[in-house]
């Protein structure tokens, strides 16, 4: 029960997992510098900041940001929402344009691109170097296929070199709708209390399926009049398949990537994508995890519409994903209890720490690109996470 | 059956109403699930709203909008045994108040309600509150069918856990 | 984060500022009225302040989001 202080104590050779990697704050803290810091973070879709003046307020990791398009330049750039006065968040909503932002509490003024542009009875601050006083810019912003990514690491590898094989998949995404993809329908938010890193795994496990979702194979059952194949798929159709891509990447193709799908629901992707660390893609919608503590975590989810098809289709889409996702959903809500909740009641449990991750590891191939190929309902994109976690936290050394 | 009636039929007419409201709390909060499945007219729709009065389900995405038929698909998944969100079941507790009648449309009730839904379940209690309208439809043989509810929760756009009980 | 349209009258407001701007036809022309809901202030732009205006930055528009230019000046007084 002793605490691991050497994130590569964390795992064994054979993929058992220390469960301190849920629970411990000290992990946590040291996530938010290592894991959080280096790579790039998603923040918006292109979609959400089309006119400039545009902004929205998110996180990338735990950190409050605000991602604005330039009034004058159109240019996207994101950064820390927080006054450099005494550190009020300066924008509150969710949404919305403006070209300068006023914090509410002094009122210090900036434009929309972070430059500090007055502040109120200035006589009072002779020597203040306001050119010093932006509010404090995210290094680093890159848009790939529509997605928009920033990075607090002023160094480090291209946003394509950091995405990687995941990259063709953000581009069939991306070309979901006749005209593109949007997100203007507003999100899902769920709460739980439970370790950030349980959904983002979840989001690819076919093992799980059949167990957590069975009232809702039920509700198919009942709807189309037979119990459906999904399991079998799982278990036995070989063009299903994880794939581990890379830098903590990972997809569930069900088939073709390009034409293939999982039997399934309208605007559904063809695939599953775990995108490093906090990024996902499933049915219809991109999955924005946020997380708030070792254990409290919220998820965005993010219907995506289809640009350039009818208000009936998109509709369409949106009742197809209120039907599995949200907190009322008829399955999201059972990985919240199971997954996420009934795993963080088990954690309790640390006089013996370790879990077993290593389903399929011993028929992992090699793939194109260096990739590790393994069946539908292995954990590969398990492993790919943490071989991804695994690399940035240790290297920081102990903790 | 009008809001336009003479008073005292306005007043039995409220008083029928809201009857109705109190008996299908009753069966929700006694979990009599397809019981209550019967109030809903075939082309009813159950809708909880997520966002302000500007919401628009055809772009906006929402916490449930359903038909009657994904609407009986939610009492056979919760009745199933296997929906683990709901094992065990949320107990709930719904208050009713301020019920009046608000008009008609296209022939129904229009009739508008506060309630407040308390739920225990799994350690914890939480409370739900909103804005609640049925449209009500006259039933063959007398009392009402609901054509239409919508629950308009206060907290519908903050960060929700488990809302996978019937309101 | 919202508009409205009240007749002639349109209220704008984000979560910086609050206005309405109004066509006024009280003076020998026409001209754009302007009223800060948070403070009262007003003013009035006739067409060739408007027609100089689209020659305008939002950078350049800067000065005037100043506040200790705008309003809270130490020698003036709050507003």
């Amino acid at each position: 029960m002793t605490a691991i202080t050497d994130p590569a104590d964390l795992f064994t050779e054979d993929w058992r997992v220390h469960g301190s990697i849920y629970t411990s704050d000290a992990i946590f803290a040291a996530e938010q510098q290592r894991v959080f810091h280096g790579p790039w973070l998603y923040v918006a879709h292109e979609s959400e900041l089309r006119s400039p003046g545009d902004y929205k307020t998110t996180h990338a990791g735990t950190q409050p940001v605000i991602v604005s398009r330039g009034a004058d330049d159109g240019e996207l750039r994101v950064m820390l929402n927080r006054c450099r006065h005494r550190g009020a968040a300066v924008c509150q909503s969710e949404r919305g344009s403006a070209n300068f932002f006023r914090c509410p509490y002094h009122g210090w003024t900036y434009r929309n691109s972070g430059e500090l542009r007055g502040i109120t009875y200035d006589d009072a601050y002779p020597e203040l170097e306001r050119q010093r006083l932006g509010l404090t810019r995210l290094p680093r912003v890159g848009v790939a296929h529509g997605f928009v990514f920033a990075s607090f690491a002023e160094e480090g590898p291209s946003l394509e070199e950091f995405l990687g094989n995941a990259l063709p998949y953000l581009e069939i995404i991306s070309r979901q709708g006749p005209d593109g993809i949007r997100l203007s329908a507003g999100s899902h938010r769920i709460e739980y209390d439970a370790n950030w890193k349980l959904q983002v795994e979840n989001t690819i496990d076919n093992y799980h399926f059949g167990f957590v979702h069975r009232s809702f194979l039920e509700v198919l059952a009942d709807r189309i009049g037979e119990a459906p194949p999904i399991m079998q798929q799982i278990l036995f159709n070989e063009t299903y398949r994880t794939v581990d891509l890379g830098n903590g990447h990972s997809v569930h193709e069900f088939g073709d990537p390009r034409t293939g799908n999982n039997g399934g629901q309208l605007g559904d992707l063809p695939f599953n994508l775990i995108v490093f660390p906090n990024l996902c893609f499933v049915g219809a919608q991109l999955r924005h995890v946020l997380p708030k503590s070792a254990t409290k975590t919220e998820v965005r989810l993010y219907p995506m519409l289809h640009e350039g098809a009818s208000d009936e289709h998109n509709a369409a889409i949106l009742r197809t994903h209120e039907g599995f996702y949200g907190a009322a959903g008829m399955g999201g809500p059972d990985d919240v209890e199971v997954a996420f909740e009934r795993v963080a009641d088990g954690m309790r449990a640390t006089e013996d720490d370790w879990l077993v991750m290593s389903r399929g590891a011993h028929r992992e191939r090699p793939g194109e690109n260096g990739t590790l190929v393994g069946h539908s309902a292995d954990e590969v994109p398990q492993r790919a996470f943490y071989r991804g976690w695994r690399n940035a936290m240790t290297l920081g050394g102990a903790l | 059956m009008s809001a336009a009636a003479p008073a005292p039929e306005r007043e039995r007419l409220l008083a029928d109403v809201a009857a109705f409201l109190y008996r299908e709390a009753e069966l929700l909060d006694s979990r009599r699930l397809d019981e209550w499945l019967t109030l809903y007219a075939d082309d009813a729709s159950y809708w909880i709203p997520q966002g302000d009065e500007s919401t628009d389900p055809r772009v906006d995405v929402q916490l449930v909008l359903d038909d009657r038929r994904r609407l009986r698909e939610r009492v056979l998944r919760i009745s199933g045994g296997h929906a683990y969100s709901q094992d065990p079941a949320s107990r709930t507790v719904h208050l009713i108040g301020n019920v009046r009648i608000a008009g008609d449309v296209d022939g129904a009730l229009d009739v508008a309600s506060v309630q407040l839904i308390t739920e225990v379940r799994k350690g914890r209690q939480l409370q739900y509150a909103g804005h609640v309208r049925h449209l009500l439809v006259p039933r063959d043989g007398g009392g009402f069918l609901i054509r239409a509810k919508e629950i308009r929760l206060a907290n519908n756009d903050l960060p929700l856990g488990n809302l996978t009980f019937l309101m | 984060m919202d508009s409205s349209h009240d007749g002639g009258r349109l209220q704008l407001e984000n979560e910086f500022g609050k206005v309405t701007v109004a066509l006024d036809l009280s003076a020998n022309g026409p001209r754009l009225r302007i009223e800060d809901l948070r403070n009262g202030r007003t003013i009035h732009l006739d067409p060739l302040e408007l027609a100089s205006l689209t020659w305008l930055t939002h950078e350049r528009l800067g000065p005037f989001l100043d506040p200790s230019q705008t309003g809270w000046r130490s020698d003036e007084g709050a507003r």
